[in-house]
């Protein structure tokens, strides 16, 4: 019997040692992530999109929780500035700056750990600094989300991979030099006052769903399914385009991954001022071009439109997949749902379906 | 909103003779007092000239010769000519194959998606799957210098 | 208007007959047309002039399913759109064009030169002009670009190119609207009129 208690008492030592190792990994993945709170960081970075096919070095100047990342691809500079309040995409050639809120996302730390385990894989060094891998795995089985090279020394993250739902990998970063501590001056995070500031679509705050739909003007449902482990984080009225098409977009993550479900009334996509008009477009099934020549060109080439061009062109469901993120439209009853997301292509479907 | 911004909204749609009944006369009736209004409709008009004064350019020589080529050299479905009693039993024997076919193979109709390449994705897509990017920038542990490359390889696909 | 339209349906039914003589008269009438549309999509010289082939070759095969004769030029279109949406599917061309790679800040445009000094007619008769609203064309998203092209370079009404896209009337006019507002902001200067 005591032997027997004896032996209880290990493994729940044990375990309780695993789970307190696990915290500690968690705890180094969250200090990575808040690293440029407490050091400056100056250094340059070969960063690349598989999903995009794209590469690039970016210099990166970066102070209290301030980002610049200055690109260069082939003949292509181009820089992003992320300043707390906003997200700014800058053209030097035009000397134009793309001005977008930045998006706020009040994630639940503990839902990720919920979601996902982080583990310490191995060590090595990055830039010529002492690394610790981190790999995070969803719990639920399934290929690793993401691997972080950690610096053992200031704990922020030289090196990133992302992986989607499938286990291919989508994007990259390592650092290939880096230097802490030195001096950013502030201006760097602005636009240059003589460039042409663009704003993007305006983006409201955060509301509920009930409150959306009030300020939208249409009812926004909130889809009966979502993917396993995702939350709702909230609701955004949106604006798009100079005619005004209302959009709502509501925003969900399991604690790593962001899901977002877009949905409009049926109607005239970004139709001037007709985003919420009578018009249906759901009746308008276009296959092939109608009249006495529908089938002219037979299977091949009697496909109509609604095949890439023309917006909510009567396809029921239209996928599109980005390499990291898939996009699947949906055209309901009333609705239009749109729903972008890293999740398996019948997810988005469920997701999309179960909103009407 | 002023009454200017408004009616510049719809001054396009305007010029390209889009609109009709009380929103055409009200255009006209701003217009008609409103110098600066009348100048952007000038403008949009003489865009619309410009684009008229385009002409089509032929397609390079030799490429009827390639077509003739490719059109000799293989057969065509023809419009076949056949009794009646032929079709006759032809559309039966149809008729029964796809009903067997359907019984058989067909369990039931599955909805599937038509995919469409990232590149050729309509303004609705494309705009959806901007707007989510720019959310996974701020997402724990997003990849900021790589979601960076993809929002400027967008905005100049924009 | 009509005596057109029956030369059309005689050569289409000529040509389903098996007349090559027939179907290259067909072919003379709207190459023009097709290529230009072509061009304008996948902009760039050469693979506008093998899908206008293309078009044709595949024409020719399937005239036998062509029902309404006098429709010929829209289904023609159609063809060369749907070849035009395979090649950018499959990676091979790019409908959407980076920004940056139509900008013309390197060199003054015509544009700026154009305003300097020569009076509207001669301007509206340059070529270079031209030249340059096609550019600025080229810039548009492919959707409002295919809108554009066969409205005012091949003369179709709204409702044949709505046809011809599989979307209704109404989209296109408002593709049309989108396109005529984003050209009249690129060739800025030179629409504008002082003299009101």
């Amino acid at each position: 019997m005591r032997e027997r208690l004896g032996v209880a008492a290990v493994v729940v030592a044990l375990c309780a040692g695993a789970a307190a190792a696990q915290a500690s990994v968690w705890e180094a993945v969250w200090r990575s992530e808040d690293a440029l709170e407490r050091v400056s960081v100056v250094g340059r970075a070969r960063t690349m999109s598989v999903a995009g096919q794209r590469t690039a070095v970016a210099r990166v100047r970066a102070a209290k929780g301030k980002v610049r990342l200055d690109y260069e691809a082939g003949r292509h500079r181009w820089s992003l500035v992320d300043n707390g309040r906003e997200l700014i995409v800058l053209y030097p050639m035009r000397q134009e700056a793309l001005v977008h809120p930045r998006p706020r996302l009040a994630v639940d730390r503990k839902l990720a750990e919920r979601n996902y385990e982080a583990r310490k894989v191995s060590g090595g060094e990055v830039a010529g600094r002492a690394v610790d891998a981190i790999e995070i795995v969803p719990r639920g089985g399934g290929p690793a989300a993401v691997r972080v090279w950690l610096d053992r020394e200031t704990g922020f993250a030289l090196k990133r991979e992302r992986y989607n739902v499938e286990g291919n990998l989508t994007t990259g970063t390592e650092y290939v030099e880096v230097e802490y501590g030195a001096a950013v001056p502030g201006e760097v995070f602005l636009v240059p006052q003589t460039w042409r500031r663009m704003p993007s679509d305006g983006r409201g705050p955060r509301v509920s769903t009930a409150e959306l739909s009030r300020v939208i003007g249409f009812e926004v449902k909130e889809p009966k399914h979502a993917p396993p482990g995702y939350v709702l984080l909230g609701g955004h009225a949106r604006e798009w385009g100079r005619g005004g098409m209302r959009v709502a977009e509501l925003r969900y993550t399991d604690g790593l991954r962001v899901l977002s479900v877009f949905e409009r009334e049926k109607g005239e996509w970004m139709g001037k001022g007709g985003g919420r008009g009578g018009r249906h477009e759901g009746r308008h099934r276009s296959g092939g071009t109608g009249g006495g020549r529908g089938r002219g060109t037979g299977g091949r080439h009697g496909r109509g439109g609604g095949f890439g061009f023309g917006p909510a062109g009567g396809e029921k469901m239209t996928l599109v997949e980005r390499g990291t993120e898939k996009a699947l439209r949906y055209l309901g009853r009333e609705m239009v749902v749109v729903v972008v997301g890293d999740v398996t292509a019948e997810e988005l479907m469920r997701v999309a379906k179960s909103v009407e | 909103m002023s009454k200017c911004d408004l009616i510049r909204d719809r001054l396009s749609e305007y010029a390209v003779g889009g609109l009709r009944g009380r929103m055409r006369a009200r255009v006209e009736a701003h217009v008609g007092e409103c110098a600066g209004c009348r100048a952007e409709l000038k403008a949009l008009e003489r865009t619309g000239a410009l684009l008229d004064s385009l002409e089509t350019q032929d397609a390079p020589e030799g490429t009827w010769e390639a077509v003739r080529e490719r059109v000799l050299a293989r057969p065509r479905e023809r419009a076949r000519v056949r009794p009646r009693w032929a079709w006759a039993m032809s559309t039966v024997a149809l008729v029964v194959v796809v009903a067997v076919a359907a019984v058989v193979m067909v369990p039931r109709p599955v909805e599937r998606p038509v995919v469409v390449a990232a590149a050729a994705a309509d303004e609705e897509m494309q705009m959806t799957m901007d707007d989510h990017l720019s959310t996974v920038w701020a997402a724990p542990l997003s990849d900021m210098a790589a979601v960076g490359l993809r929002m400027a390889a967008l905005e100049e696909n924009g | 208007m009509s005596e057109e339209r029956d030369k059309v349906k005689e050569l289409v039914a000529r040509a389903r007959a098996g007349e090559v003589d027939a179907f290259e008269a067909l072919y003379r009438a709207h190459q023009g047309g097709i290529y230009t549309f072509l061009r304008g999509q996948v902009r760039d010289a050469e693979v506008a002039a093998d899908l206008t082939q293309d078009t044709f070759v595949r024409a020719w095969e399937s005239l036998a399913r062509l029902r309404e004769a006098g429709a010929f030029r829209g289904w023609l279109y159609q063809i060369a759109r749907n070849l035009v949406l395979d090649e950018a599917k499959s990676g091979r061309v790019r409908l959407e064009v980076p920004a940056s790679v139509v900008s013309s800040e390197e060199n003054p445009s015509v544009l700026e030169r154009a305003t300097e000094g020569d009076g509207p007619e001669e301007r509206l008769a340059s070529a270079e002009l031209k030249e340059e609203v096609w550019r600025a064309l080229e810039s548009l998203p492919a959707a409002q670009r295919e809108a554009v092209v066969m409205h005012h370079v091949e003369g179709m009404g709204t409702a044949e190119i709505a046809k011809v896209m599989g979307v209704r009337p109404g989209t296109v006019m408002s593709r049309l609207a989108r396109a005529r507002e984003a050209l009249r902001e690129k060739l800025g200067g030179y629409v504008e009129v002082s003299d009101e």
